[in-house]
């Protein structure tokens, strides 16, 4: 796998309407990292998430991944470095059955039909999923969308992952098993959340963005333990450090 | 349950039932079609004074209705509900022509009775293949028969995309629904409302739309929508299947296969 | 207003057919060069239409309730080609799905709901009355004359359709003035809520009015797909309908010849011989003209079949044994099917 650095300097970025979602964000983020993005509604994760999987561009400033700057040229070379998992997975599916959903990315791609089907099943197989194959995913449970959302993206092969609320609406136990799964990936993450418990867990990294910008960044350890700090974004403590058990944080 | 929940109800119950194992669930969709539109166009065909000749042809909706198992309470229901516009001219009929036709001893039948009685029978028998239409073949197949055809490929996708986001909309203007008469106290919805109501809801459909192109542009869409799965060959059973049914609606619209049979019987019993 | 399939015979629905998917290859076409992103977005609106006509609101003063059609709206949205295409999207998902409408009826349903509103009603009336000034009130004064224009000549639409199928009893004129008043009641709903939509979609979204008009949508008085439409269904529809006209007044001679080509098989039945000397005397008369007994002409200027009691015993009693050898059959098929399920359930 390459190395893909993803970089954003001096970013901004204003909707049609005037709302400015973005403004002079700058952070980098290394190759196989897993990065929390948090921040309070309307602090301009989702937008971010946009312009890093190169559906939005930036007004003013760059984003580079790997090295490369991302244009309306070089899209569909991006495109297929980065996949997205939608917050709403209802946004996300759209084919008839969940094989069909699955096999969309690799089949734009040019991928063989032959390969696609092991392609597929081999995703559906890692995230647990293998007997909704034949099923339409409108018909799933949330959590069963969330999965098929989640092997569609990547079914791409992408090396970068970007996560835009992964674990809301899950019950806990599908959240722990995502959470199982997650981990063991090797991609490039980006997850933007309000779960800090899960960002406590999966990123070692933490950004928070407020009217958007970079707030602070740093260690999670560091940066979800400063209750000051979370309160003046409109954040709080994980609840693990709101004197519930402990138990969880020396998983690691 | 409101008109929307009813709604959501059918698409679900229809969509299972396609799921079926039957051998009809696994003809290919353009024979099902076919032989369903040659049979309303049968159905249609009739002389307007036809009764007993139309009677045969209920083997047909019988047939794919059991296969389906589609239970005809189903369709009963849905009859009701589209009937009055139907129910009118039945009734038109009966105001309109009152020249005596058959005649049973003293008694005299109006035509407007039979030709009314004719026009229920076309109803109950067109609505009840239309609807095991999709109880027995599935509709995403239909779309995706429809996508063979490259002219056609945006219609059927536009189609598809209808169906799968019904699903979403209509949960949704159920749930606007049931929190607008949880707080209104039995009264109607007012036009205002109705626009302050309906409008974010279009909004918010706006914002979907985007995201799901933004979605499939993420994942190498280019325009070009991929057909639906795998092209499905026409096979000697789709073939049988469909002139098997051909012949018979043909043969029921020329020979009143009801008076034959009739006729047998009393010639037999003679 | 949906017609169903037992109200339309086989040459109005086809000819309707023919017309219909002629103008959705027609849009396609117009379609395609833009048609990138408009696919999801036709697709979630058609959802959106599909459910929002199943809320309905209350007409003040009169007790009643409405809802909204859509055709206009969509018209305006997407711009008349993606509209027509959502439109019979939406209309074949209520055929196919509840039996609102049928599958013979789809294209004239399509026609009447889609082709009116589409590309009669929003070119030639909304989109001319806007192209001056485009103020929020003559937007909807706009909105409100081509919804009532869009759904006066839909339900005209219907009554000519019905009319030419030979299936109504109803004469044109009183069908004519049931029809057209009911739908300009129903076509202020639909302005109105029309309106209320736009409204509110000029006050949070002023964009989304203006997009479809930018783009490629016939210039505001093109007349050249209104034309082509009409054209290509008043050709086909006259022509069917004259040789109906010609060949099958009302239908009757078709149920005449009916009773005649059954005779050779009827005659198989000695029971039936008689009866069939009977028929032929009646039936074979060949026009109206010939006709000479009293009670026939008494029957408002219409002539009928002469069904005679025996044919029509025969027949009552074959369909009656159809009928219960299908329930029967269908009745047992069920009760063997519930029987394996359970216990392997």
């Amino acid at each position: 796998m390459s190395h893909h650095i993803i970089e954003v300097e001096d970013l901004k970025y204003s909707y049609p309407d005037g709302t400015e979602a973005l403004r002079d964000l700058s952070f980098r983020i290394t190759h196989g990292e897993s990065v929390a993005l948090i921040g309070a509604n309307g602090a301009g994760k989702s937008t971010l998430l946009l312009h890093l999987a190169g559906l939005l561009f930036p007004q003013t400033g760059r984003v580079r991944l790997g090295g490369i700057t991302v244009t309306r040229k070089n899209i569909l070379q991006i495109r297929r470095r980065v996949g997205l998992v939608f917050q709403d997975p209802d946004d996300q599916l759209f084919m008839p059955t969940v094989f069909e959903e699955v096999a969309f990315a690799p089949v734009n791609m040019g991928v063989p039909p032959d390969e696609v089907k092991e392609l597929v099943n081999s995703v559906l197989e890692q995230v647990g999923v293998s007997h909704l194959r034949p099923r339409p995913p409108y018909r799933l449970s949330h959590g069963e969308k969330r999965a098929v959302a989640l092997a569609a993206v990547l079914a791409g092969l992408p090396d970068v992952l970007l996560l835009d609320e992964p674990s809301a609406g899950l019950d806990p136990r599908a959240r722990r098993q995502l959470i199982e799964l997650l981990r063991g990936f090797t991609h490039t993450k980006i997850v933007a959340t309000h779960d800090l418990d899960l960002a406590w867990e999966l990123c070692p990294r933490t950004i928070i963005l407020a009217a958007g910008t970079v707030a602070a960044e740093g260690p999670s350890r560091e940066i979800l333990g400063d209750e000051k700090l979370l309160r003046c974004c409109g954040l709080e403590l994980p609840l693990r450090l709101q004197g519930g058990p402990l138990v969880g944080t020396t998983r690691e | 349950m409101s008109v929307l929940e009813n709604a959501l109800y059918d698409l679900h119950r229809l969509e299972d039932l396609a799921a079926g194992e039957t051998f009809i669930h696994r003809l290919h969709p353009g024979a099902n079609f076919l032989a369903t539109a040659v049979f309303v166009t049968v159905v249609a065909s009739f002389p307007r004074y036809e009764v007993t000749g139309l009677m045969p042809l209920v083997v047909y909706p019988a047939f794919t209705l059991l296969l389906a198992d589609l239970p005809l309470g189903f369709v009963l229901a849905r009859l009701l509900v589209v009937s009055p516009f139907v129910l009118f001219f039945a009734l038109a009929d009966l105001f309109f022509i009152r020249a005596p036709l058959v005649r049973f001893g003293p008694f005299f039948l109006p035509a407007g009775w039979i030709s009314a009685a004719s026009l229920l029978l076309r109803f109950f028998l067109s609505v009840s293949a239309a609807l095991s239409f999709v109880a027995t073949g599935g509709f995403v197949p239909f779309c995706a028969f429809l996508a063979r055809w490259r002219l056609f490929r945006p219609f059927a996708s536009v189609l598809f995309f209808v169906y799968r986001y019904s699903y979403l909309t209509l949960e949704e203007a159920a749930r606007l629904v049931r929190a607008h008469n949880l707080r209104a106290g039995g009264r109607g919805l007012r036009l205002r409302e109705w626009g302050h109501l309906i409008g974010p809801f279009l909004w918010r459909t706006y914002a979907r739309a985007h995201c799901l192109y933004l979605a499939m542009v993420a994942r190498g869409f280019n325009g070009v929508f991929p057909s639906f799965g795998p092209p499905r060959k026409w096979t000697g059973k789709d073939l049988l299947y469909v002139s098997t049914w051909t012949i018979f609606f043909l043969l029921a619209r020329c020979v009143d296969l009801a008076a034959l049979l009739g006729g047998l019987v009393l010639g037999g019993t003679r | 207003m949906h017609m169903a399939d037992a109200l339309l015979s086989p040459a109005v629905g086809g000819v309707m057919w023919a017309t219909t998917a002629g103008l959705a290859a027609y849009s396609v076409r117009k379609l395609e060069p833009e048609a990138e992103d408009k696919l999801p977005l036709m697709g979630v609106l058609g959802a959106f239409v599909f459910a929002a006509q199943m809320i309905n609101f209350s007409i003040p003063l009169t007790g009643s309730s409405g809802h909204l059609g859509g055709g206009l709206l969509l018209a305006i949205l997407l711009g008349p080609y993606a509209g027509f295409l959502t439109m019979a999207a939406i209309l074949v998902i209520q055929a196919l799905f509840f039996a609102d409408g049928g599958i013979l009826a789809l294209g004239g349903n399509i026609f009447n709901l889609g082709f009116f509103s589409c590309f009669v009603a929003y070119p030639l009336i909304y989109r001319r009355m806007i192209q001056k000034e485009a103020t929020s009130s003559r937007q909807g004064l706009a909105a409100v004359l081509a919804a009532v224009v869009a759904l006066q000549l839909g339900a005209f639409g219907v009554v000519v359709e019905t009319k030419l199928s030979g299936i109504t009893a109803l004469p044109f004129g009183t069908f004519v003035l049931l029809m057209q008043p009911i739908h300009l009641a129903i076509g202020l709903v639909e302005g109105l809520a029309t309106t209320a939509l736009i409204a509110f979609i000029r006050k949070a979204r002023p964009e989304l009015l203006e997009g479809p008009g930018k783009e490629k949508t016939p210039r505001p008085g093109s007349l050249r797909p209104v034309l082509v439409g009409f054209l290509a269904a008043a050709l086909i529809l006259g022509g069917v309908a004259s040789w109906f006209a010609s060949t099958h007044p009302d239908g009757l001679e078709w149920s005449i010849l009916r009773v005649t080509g059954k005779e050779e098989l009827e005659a198989s039945s000695r029971v039936h011989t008689a009866l069939v000397e009977l028929q032929r005397r009646v039936a074979l008369l060949p026009d109206y003209s010939f006709k000479t007994s009293s009670e026939e002409a008494a029957a408002e200027g219409e002539t009928w079949p002469k069904i005679d009691p025996g044919t029509s015993v025969a027949g009552l009693l074959g369909a009656a044994l159809t009928w219960a050898v299908t329930v029967l059959f269908g009745t047992v098929v069920r009760l063997l099917r519930k029987r394996r399920s359970l216990p392997s359930s």
